[in-house]
């Protein structure tokens, strides 16, 4: 279906409500504002943008404001996969030192011993201690995974992929703070940056959309 | 270059082009100069009551750090969380007076809202049964209000979110955003706000829908009380779950 049924052959022509002469790619009359060819349908996406000339206010300001998304995103995505590799190796020594401790028992006698305390068989303890390690990484790669969209849907809509960014990014350090309280206080200063420069790309994303001050 | 030097020639709109002289941009039909709606101060005000939100979890964490019995860490995190709403809601008396005027749909939809609410708990909780029996170590804490009087589950897992959570997330957030945002992205932030502050691995996934389904609720109805009624029957179910292992069918 033509999603333009209304657009008339010649270039110029007049507007049916308040006669301007518009041009014949013109969606809306310049002067009153009115639909020259009505959109059938609600999501019909807008016609193409032509090309910028030149870096804008409003590409700079969204530039500005996606770098501090993207370096969240690879911090983010660094930390998770050094805090896998800590979280393996610590994993590793529990059990060996479990290990020693349950040395000269049997194994059923072993099952018994770790029943009492977990519910659970000792191979199946092992085993559930190694996939919480797994599917930590899993979770934090997919926050990261996530920040990395914001970060690219931030080209198309600043204000709201940025703000998410910073919902998300307060509620990360909120988690692992309760997790880890002393998580709190390690690399204060980067997070205080972190949030300040979202704030800001915030602000920044809002004010483009706001009416310029007479 | 100022903002104001772009405004007189690109649109603040969809960024086409302005011609000289035009009042409206040819392409997407803004007026050059966007009325202003609402203003930062609603975003700012939102951004503060979601920290303030995210400092009760942190008590509560700290409580629970000092071996305060469940029971009361319980029954104080709710109560703060409802005081903090009750601060917020009354800096927002302009956005939630209107909402209280009306019951917002007739007595049939309310009930099939309230019929719907059953197999929406069913699938969240078939949801999270298959997560926690393969994540053995995330286990789902045990009721804190095992073998006290059923009241008290019923005024503090169903009754105080249902009516302080509907406050907050579809009263002050959601109310808040949509006079300063578009429509879609006040229901987008105010349902991820919902799912992520139940800090919860498994209400990433399962409240960003059930986010949607209230705000959808509050915006067709211009009222709160269907939202309360869904929300306090989906958490009347897993209190009915969790005491009597009513759906273990699932």
């Amino acid at each position: 279906m033509d999603p333009v049924p209304t657009t008339p052959a010649p270039s110029e022509r007049g507007c049916p409500k308040c006669g301007v002469t518009v041009l014949g790619e013109d969606q809306f009359c310049p002067s009153c504002g009115a639909n020259l060819a009505p959109r059938p349908h609600l999501f019909d996406p807008l016609p193409p943008l032509p090309p910028v000339p030149g870096d804008s206010y409003h590409h700079e300001v969204i530039r500005k404001g996606r770098k501090w998304i993207l370096a969240v995103a690879i911090l983010y995505t660094v930390g998770s996969v050094a805090m896998y590799f800590t979280g393996k190796s610590q994993v590793e020594k529990q059990i060996a030192e479990a290990e020693g401790q349950l040395a000269g028992l049997s194994p059923e006698e072993i099952d018994e011993r770790v029943l009492e305390n977990t519910g659970m068989t000792w191979e199946q303890v092992v085993a559930s201690d190694r996939r919480q390690v797994n599917v930590a990484l899993g979770v934090d790669l997919a926050i990261a995974a996530g920040f990395f969209g914001l970060w690219w849907w931030a080209a198309k809509q600043p204000f709201t992929a940025s703000l998410l960014a910073l919902l998300l990014y307060l509620a990360v350090i909120a988690i692992t703070g309760i997790i880890e309280p002393s998580s709190l206080y390690k690399g204060v200063i980067l997070k205080v940056l972190c949030v300040a420069a979202l704030v800001k790309a915030i602000q920044a994303a809002y004010s483009l959309r706001q009416q310029p001050a007479p | 270059m100022t903002l104001e030097e772009i405004a007189a020639e690109v649109c603040l709109s969809c960024s086409a082009p302005l011609r000289p002289g035009a009042a409206f941009c040819v392409r997407c039909g803004a007026p050059r100069v966007l009325p202003a709606q609402g203003s930062f101060g609603d975003v700012s005000f939102v951004l503060r009551f979601y920290v303030a939100m995210l400092l009760v979890h942190g008590a509560v964490a700290g409580m629970v750090a000092l071996d305060v019995a469940p029971f009361t860490v319980d029954i104080a995190g709710t109560s703060l969380w409802a005081a903090v709403t009750v601060v917020a809601a009354l800096l927002s008396r302009d956005v939630l007076a209107g909402l209280y005027r009306t019951l917002g749909f007739p007595p049939r939809t309310l009930l099939l809202i309230a019929g719907a609410s059953l197999p929406i708990y069913v699938l969240v909780d078939a949801y999270v049964d298959v997560l926690s029996r393969w994540m053995t170590f995330l286990r789902v804490p045990d009721d804190p209000f095992a073998g006290a009087s059923p009241i008290w589950p019923v005024i503090f897992v169903c009754a105080f979110p249902a009516i302080f959570e509907e406050m907050g997330f579809r009263g002050v957030i959601f109310g808040r955003l949509a006079r300063s945002l578009r429509l879609w992205e006040a229901v987008l932030i105010s349902s991820f706000a919902f799912a992520i502050l139940h800090l919860s691995f498994f209400s990433l996934v399962t409240h960003l829908p059930l986010g949607l389904y209230f705000c959808a609720l509050r915006h067709r109805s211009g009222s709160l009380a269907p939202s309360m009624i869904a929300h306090f029957l989906h958490n009347f179910w897993s209190v009915l779950d969790s005491r009597w292992d009513w759906f273990t069918f699932v």
